[in-house]
């Protein structure tokens, strides 16, 4: 069995290194940590509210909760800069997250191919338009989500008598608005393309594991299967 | 001349003589064997012997006899007639000075009428000559003949009208009992008070012999103890004139006086406020019209009278320690009946609680550490004025308190008067707070005090929110109703929710008791004195800090700016979201459909066959159809009505004013129509061929509860293999009988509700009750074991995932039925073969 285990194992790729899950795990729990608590607030007046302020242990827990998975976040952030900006593996990443023209054409590409209007399916780099798409919509909601909170954080100290009451209104208002936006496509799209899409059910394991089979790459990122193929046989 | 040696005067008054009734006698005439001629006069003068010419007139039997001289009372030279002498009395004065005697002199007896005394000496005693002592039966002052002696000239109406005991003790004719002298004095007669200082109460009743110790009332007291406690009391200080402020009869009456219990008794309970007001005028007409005095007048059980609070023999002012009224004991007095009498607690208005709460209050602590200025019942309440609050003149009446709140709080009620609470109310408006409103009333706690509603985490949401968070009364005074709703959303509402009590609650900025509206130069809320209100808490605050609005609610369209970004998001989550929503749904069908075909036609592994198997027939789909059908719609409908604030039915509810009519509709169609389906089953399973055997499949045997465990066992890894299920697993008969209890115990139920009225007739309400309990939590149970049960295996069960297309198509794959129903496809297997056997041996037969 175990000889088994280890054979399958090596006909699957590393999709992401140790560090990238870590990265990934952390922020996941930052982030539910966050939207349970900053919703709980934001719904203070509602059952469900209610419920998830007592659990977090009452309203002054609840803040106190939020400030120090704020500063998590934050941290994780400036982590990731650092990792896509110097480590080699990082700089690799981004380079194949960026937008390009080819994931339009994708994106409608798999529209038809869902409406049954074409067969062709899109052949994907590592990483295809919809996990860009997530990829980048965190950054930028995290992006606004720190800055706006640590606006509102300023109003405990002093310097934030320098701005005037509309500023804080606003930001109140982008600060809940925006929390509700990234929890609301956290659960419909992360969650629909790791848990609910019926390729996966109940769950795809790479976000634990960090590997993909061979088989599953060569399905769905042909590209990436055809590039690392092509390095392998270069190699040899 | 001289006498022992001395030299005396002889002198006699010659006047006084030649008015006297001797005038015409000479000195001879009485002074026999005297010469008046002889001077200096011999020393002896012989003694005057009056009988020589006056008869004696029975002298001899009286107690005069041989004591006293005739001249003693007839004077010796000075002789005066029978008749004048009985006028000056002041002759038996003479000798009898003792001060009992003498105190005759005061008496109303001895004021002269028409030439006479009133009542002289003799009219009691009896002719003079024949006076007996008052120990001597002839006498007429003998102790049983007093009684008769004075009704001579005092009414019988006074002896008749006297209380029964003190009747019987006077007109008996023992020499011991009392007499009217007992009580008024022999001589010194008093008319107008008879007290302990006259003695005439006291010498029987602090005589603890005569009255044996008897008890008295429930006090339990010994009569004479609790007689005693008179001596104590303000009532037995002297005045000026030696008598006291209060003797016994000024509440007791005189010859009427009765035990206190006697209804006829002027101090009987409801008698003494009319007894007390003789003296205290004012206080009696107080207490008459308080609500005390006139539950006492409807003669209500318990109500209070004057002695039930102040007591009664032992009396004391209140500002004396020893008083039960006194201000540091005088709330026991109160909470005796208000709070420890079940009667009064069930006639007033407030609860036990409610009064009790006096007591944690920030007054009753006070009180309770001892300070004399902390405010006790009878400030607000008002001692003998006190009235229920609904009487407009009460202390306690809305219209009042301010007034006496500002007793003590004279700097509160200032600047409360100043502010737009207190001119409001005093232009009369009803609606406009008062002190109680905000503090509570027996319960007022300090502002520091979390439990209190002016506490920093209570005053917004608890006192300030009541009103101003009030549809109606925001309406009628033409107020913003965003108000409190804007600051409840606010980074200050937040966080005085949260529990934060340093965040700014309304009175932070509005002030406490001199709350103004922003376009008065003196509220800080005016636009000039912002920026030190709010510098208050937030430091450094300039102007820039109050520019913009205060209240700002997003959702208003009049905020502009912050309307259109909270807009905007709103668009925002609809288009993202809703896009993303779409597209992974479109995703999801697609996926669905590639995963069922791969599912039905290519077996890759060719292990199965390609067969499809018969699951349910287009009868049986079509029931379960329209079960599952009518069931979302009962269940939709049905939680709708118990939860018509949730976030899903809102909106419904907005659509139409009637939709909740349709609702209803709605409910009891499902509900036909479930019993319909119900209804054929029945007769499905119960003549239908196919829908006998369904039902023989389907009744539970022995092997279920085996399957049971060892699914248990396998999951959990106890056991490598999995149990083989027939045509219908125990998770499926489990279900199916759920769901035939489910329907019979709604349908039961439901009916009863459906025609309550008819149902009420003939059960009760008790079992309509019952029946709405059963149907709404029976509606939980089935719902949620749809989705717990039901859902998983058709659904999210990984193996069917996303889906078990048996209700759709009807059919199982071989792969499926092989999964799901190993032996049920042995044994079709099994009978194919059969059958195939047998066909070729009907073949080769033939």
């Amino acid at each position: 069995m175990k000889e088994n285990k280890k054979l399958e194992d090596k006909n699957k790729i590393i999709r992401f290194t140790k560090f990238e899950l870590i990265q990934h795990l952390l922020l996941f729990i930052t982030l539910l940590m966050l939207s349970l608590t900053g919703l709980s607030l934001k719904y203070y007046d509602s059952a469900i509210g209610n419920f998830f302020i007592d659990l977090e242990g009452g309203f002054k827990n609840r803040g106190k909760i939020h400030t120090i998975f704020s500063i998590v976040l934050i941290l994780l952030g400036i982590i990731h800069a650092f990792y896509v900006t110097f480590s080699d593996r990082g700089q690799e990443q981004i380079r194949l997250l960026k937008f390009r023209l080819k994931d339009f054409k994708d994106f409608f590409l798999s529209l038809r191919n869902s409406f049954g209007m074409s067969k062709e399916k899109p052949k994907f780099e590592k990483y295809s338009f919809s996990q860009k798409f997530q990829y980048w919509g965190v950054i930028v909601g995290c992006f606004f989500m720190i800055l706006t909170g640590v606006i509102l954080f300023l109003k405990k100290i002093e310097v934030g008598m320098l701005l005037p009451k509309w500023l804080w209104d606003i930001t109140f208002i982008i600060h809940g608005a925006e929390g509700l936006i990234i929890f609301i496509v956290l659960l419909v799209w992360h969650l629909y393309n790791v848990h609910i899409n019926p390729e996966y059910f109940p769950m795809q394991k790479t976000w634990l594991t960090g590997k993909i089979s061979e088989k599953e790459l060569e399905e769905k990122y042909p590209l990436e299967y055809e590039r690392l193929k092509d390095k392998e046989s270069k190699n040899l | 001349m001289e006498k022992n040696g001395k030299t005396i005067s002889l002198y006699f008054n010659n006047d006084e003589f030649v008015k006297s009734k001797h005038k015409d006698l000479s000195c001879v005439d009485c002074h026999s064997g005297f010469d008046p001629n002889n001077i200096p006069h011999k020393e002896k003068i012989e003694k005057v012997n009056c009988l020589s010419c006056h008869d004696t007139y029975g002298l001899e039997k009286s107690s005069h006899n041989k004591k006293t001289e005739c001249f003693e009372c007839h004077n010796k030279h000075k002789i005066q007639s029978a008749v004048n002498l009985y006028r000056d009395i002041d002759n038996c004065l003479v000798c009898h000075n003792q001060i009992n005697i003498t105190g005759y002199k005061k008496t109303k007896h001895y004021n002269v009428v028409g030439n006479r005394r009133l009542v002289s000496c003799n009219n009691c005693h009896g002719k003079i000559h024949t006076i007996l002592s008052k120990d001597n039966v002839n006498s007429p002052v003998y102790a049983s003949k007093v009684l008769n002696l004075c009704l001579k000239c005092h009414s019988v109406n006074i002896l008749l009208s006297s209380n029964e005991i003190h009747k019987n003790i006077v007109s008996s004719t023992d020499s011991e009992s009392k007499k009217c002298t007992n009580c008024h004095g022999a001589h010194s007669i008093i008319m107008e008070k008879t007290s302990t200082g006259s003695k005439g109460c006291i010498t029987c009743h602090l005589n603890k012999d005569w009255f044996k110790n008897k008890f008295f009332g429930i006090d339990k007291i010994p009569l004479t103890t609790f007689v005693e406690q008179y001596g104590h009391s303000i009532h037995a200080k002297k005045l000026e004139n030696g008598k006291e402020s209060a003797s016994c009869s000024d509440c007791h009456g005189d010859h009427i006086s009765n035990p206190g219990l006697d209804p006829k008794a002027s101090t009987q309970r409801e008698r003494q406020p009319e007894t007390c007001g003789k003296c205290h005028k004012y206080i009696s007409q107080e207490y008459q019209t308080s609500g005390h005095g006139v539950a006492l007048k409807d003669r209500i059980k318990d109500a209070p009278s004057c002695s039930d609070c102040h007591t009664e023999h032992g009396i004391v002012p209140i500002t004396d320690a020893k008083s039960p009224v006194n201000r540091l004991v005088e709330v026991k007095v109160c909470l005796k009946c208000h709070l420890n009498n079940p009667d009064v607690q069930k006639r007033v208005n407030p609860s036990a609680k409610f009064i009790e709460s006096y007591e944690k209050s920030a007054h009753g602590i006070a009180y309770h550490k001892g300070n004399t200025k902390a405010a006790i019942c009878t400030d607000c309440h008002g001692s003998h004025k006190m009235k229920k609050a609904s009487d407009p003149s009460s202390s306690v009446n809305k219209r009042q308190i301010p007034g006496t709140c500002a007793k003590c709080h004279n700097e509160i009620a200032r600047q409360y008067n100043e502010s737009i609470h207190g001119t409001a109310f005093q232009k009369g408006n009803g609606n406009s707070p008062i002190c109680t409103n905000c503090h509570g009333e027996h319960e007022i706690l300090p502002p520091t005090d979390p439990r209190s509603p002016v506490a920093s985490e209570n005053i917004s949401s608890k006192v300030c929110g009541i009103c101003h968070n009030s549809v109606a009364l925001n309406s009628k005074f033409d107020l913003s109703g965003k108000k409190f709703a804007s600051y409840q959303d606010s980074y200050h509402g937040l966080a005085t929710t949260s529990g934060d009590i340093k965040a700014a609650n309304c009175a932070s900025c509005h002030g406490v008791h001199n709350i103004k509206t922003s376009d008065n130069p003196t509220s800080s809320i005016n636009k000039a004195n912002l920026i030190q209100t709010c510098g208050k808490c937030h430091p450094g605050a300039n102007v820039n800090f109050t520019r913009g609005s205060i209240h700002v609610l997003a959702k208003d369209k009049e905020e502009g700016l912050l309307y259109f970004i909270a807009t905007s998001y709103l668009l925002l989550i609809v288009i993202i979201i809703g896009g993303m929503f779409f597209h992974n749904l479109i995703d999801f069908l697609r996926k669905s459909k590639s995963k069922f075909d791969r599912r039905r036609f290519q077996h890759l592994d060719h292990k199965f066959g390609s067969g499809l198997y018969l699951r349910m027939t287009v009868n049986e789909r079509i029931q379960h159809f329209s079960f599952m059908i009518s069931f979302i719609i009962l269940a939709v409908t049905g939680f709708m009505l118990k939860f018509p604030n949730a976030w899903w039915v809102v909106p419904l509810r907005n659509l139409s004013e009637s939709f909740f009519e349709i609702r209803g509709i709605l409910h009891r169609i499902a509900a036909g129509v479930m019993i319909s389906v119900s209804l054929y089953h029945i007769y499905y399973v119960s003549f239908n061929k196919r829908g006998k055997e369904l039902l023989r499949d389907l009744l539970p045997k022995l092997k279920d509860v085996y399957d049971a465990i060892d699914v248990m066992k396998y999951n959990l890894g106890f056991s490598k293999s999995r149990p083989k299920f027939e045509r219908f697993s125990y998770i499926e008969k489990a279900e199916y009988w759920a769901l035939v209890w489910g329907t019979v115990v709604m349908g039961i139920t439901g009916f009863m509700l459906w025609f309550d009225n008819y149902f009420l007739g003939i059960t009760s309400k008790l079992m309509l009750d019952v029946a709405t309990t059963i149907h709404y939590y029976e509606a939980w149970l089935a719902t949620l074991a749809i989705i717990v049960w039901h859902l998983y295996f058709v659904i999210f069960n990984p193996d069917v995932y996303p889906m078990n297309l048996a209700w759709i198509r009807g059919t199982l794959t071989e792969e499926e039925m092989y999964d799901e129903h190993p032996l049920e496809l042995e044994r079709i297997k099994a009978r194919e073969k059969k059958d195939a056997v047998m066909s070729d041996e009907s073949l080769e037969s033939d």
